[in-house]
């Protein structure tokens, strides 16, 4: 926002009370705390989709510039989960019963229903760090770490990056490099891939107790300052995982052939743990505008992205902001972005053919178009600036799983 | 990736090639307000980054596609 610097007591006093808070939770050294101009953001975001997972997440990042240009940031992020999520089964005419994913349990979908586990509950911490050190006049480096953790699932990750500045600073080269590593341990440990769901009275064939992955990224981009109101990015990515990429929690359903349940296990269906490739590669082109318009701001931002998996992706996300006055703006927002699905999808299996060697029903892994529309509304308050924002997110597919509508709300507050 | 990483190289020489592309150094009041960067809401991003991560195939793109969660 083109807003007044706001440098009141009463700002600096919280600002430097939530930094030095912070800091001390964080184990930052004393110089760093010693510092009083620290940025702060504040926010929480809701996410509700309509009868599956709601989500609270309240965030804070802080952010320091010091006298020689390095910039020092850190982010906590806090998330928690519940609701009930896709199991993957197909719907069925009949009353489905499932077992749940410790094996210690059941719970059973109506007829007609899409399969949701109602026991998805999980929370999420996070927290990452960032520092940028110039050096020289025209390079820079960027460093950046992360930590998140729930209960079945920990992932660290480190990155660096490079930025080279030329042509009188009107464009600047970036190369990086991440690294991350995951722990995967889920409930009940890791299902047989391709073995049947057995009812709560018999016992699951289990893989382990925990599974591994890794993922190594590399990011080439050019930005380009076009005139005095146009900037333009592009950007590179190819990023290779391996490791254990299925969802131990998703299964398919294997129906005859009037696509009727086949009782087995001591269930009234027949479903398998699904089973992914241990590899994927992934890249992306990312084409990014962003325009001065007679005291507005518009851009817009196109990323085609695809991997061996046979997935390919078309994001086309733009905003336009509004700026009704030096105190407050008003930016709508749309995204549309649209799937095709992996090789290995399948909706459910026969029993007549041969369990292919990779499969899964996890609709996110389908064919899917997707849409965010919304806005955000920006202002002053109390000296600070503050910003709230409204979407819709709806998914849709072949299939009634893949039919999600969400609400978006998030508050953002600066100091 | 052949194809790209030619592609990514003449872009970049026929960017630097194109040095009447940009603006003089006390042009750029515009490009330096706030809402003129390229991320000027990088908490909207990092919750975006997050949701659409857990709820689609495809990730990354403008930064690292790393997601951090056991959603995808």
């Amino acid at each position: 926002m083109n807003s007044k610097p706001v440098n009141t007591k009463k700002s600096k006093n919280i600002r430097n009370t939530l930094a030095t808070a912070t800091g001390c939770l964080l184990g930052v050294t004393a110089q760093a705390q010693s510092a009083n101009d620290w940025e702060t953001d504040v926010s929480v975001l809701i996410y509700n989709e309509t009868d599956r997972v709601s989500a609270f997440e309240p965030a804070i990042s802080l952010k320091k510039t010091y006298e020689d240009d390095s910039v020092l940031g850190f982010k906590l992020i806090y998330d928690a989960l519940t609701g009930a999520s896709h199991n993957g089964a197909a719907e069925s005419d009949d009353v489905q019963t499932f077992t749940r994913p410790s094996g210690k349990g059941s719970y059973e979908t109506a007829a007609g229903d899409v399969p949701l586990d109602d026991t998805f509950r999980d929370s999420r911490g996070s927290f990452s760090v960032n520092y940028e050190q110039p050096i020289g006049r025209f390079n820079k480096m960027i460093y950046g770490g992360n930590i998140s953790a729930e209960h079945d699932f920990t992932s660290m990750s480190g990155s660096a990056t490079y930025l080279h500045d030329m042509n009188q600073r009107n464009t600047t080269l970036s190369f990086g490099v991440s690294f991350e590593y995951d722990d995967i341990t889920p409930e009940g440990g890791i299902p047989v891939a391709l073995s049947e769901m057995k009812a709560n009275t018999q016992t699951q064939e289990r893989a382990g107790d925990a599974d591994t992955r890794t993922m190594s990224e590399v990011l080439f981009g050019v930005t380009q300052v076009i005139d005095r109101y146009t900037l333009v990015q592009l950007n590179y990515g190819y990023s290779q995982s391996s490791g254990y990429h299925s969802d131990p929690y998703k299964i398919v359903s294997v129906l005859d052939n009037n696509g009727d349940l086949v009782a087995a296990n001591g269930l009234n269906g027949t479903y398998i743990y699904e089973n992914r490739p241990d590899s994927r590669t992934k890249q992306s082109l990312y084409g990014k505008v962003k325009r001065y318009i007679g005291g507005d701001v518009a851009d817009i931002s196109y990323r085609y992205m695809w991997d061996d998996w046979d997935v390919a992706s078309h994001t086309i996300d733009t905003h336009y902001r509004f700026n009704i006055s030096d105190s407050w703006y008003i930016e709508p927002h749309v995204r549309y972005y649209q799937q095709q699905e992996a090789e290995f999808y399948r909706y459910s299996l026969s029993n007549t053919e041969a369990t292919p060697e990779y499969v899964t029903a996890d609709y996110r892994l389908g064919d899917m178009t997707a849409t965010t529309i919304g806005a955000k509304v920006g202002f002053m308050a109390g000296g600070y600036k503050n910003s709230v924002r409204l979407e819709m997110y709806q998914q849709s597919g072949d299939e009634s799983p893949s039919d999600v509508d969400a609400l978006i709300l998030q508050y953002n507050i600066s100091f | 990736m052949k194809i790209i990483i030619s592609l990514l190289i003449l872009s970049t020489l026929s960017l630097s090639g194109c040095s009447s592309l940009g603006v003089k150094p006390w042009e750029r009041d515009i490009l330096a307000r706030d809402d003129m960067a390229l991320d000027n809401a990088p908490m909207d991003s990092g919750f975006d980054d997050h949701i659409y991560f857990s709820k689609e195939a495809s990730s990354g793109g403008k930064s690292f596609g790393g997601g951090g969660c056991g959603c995808n």
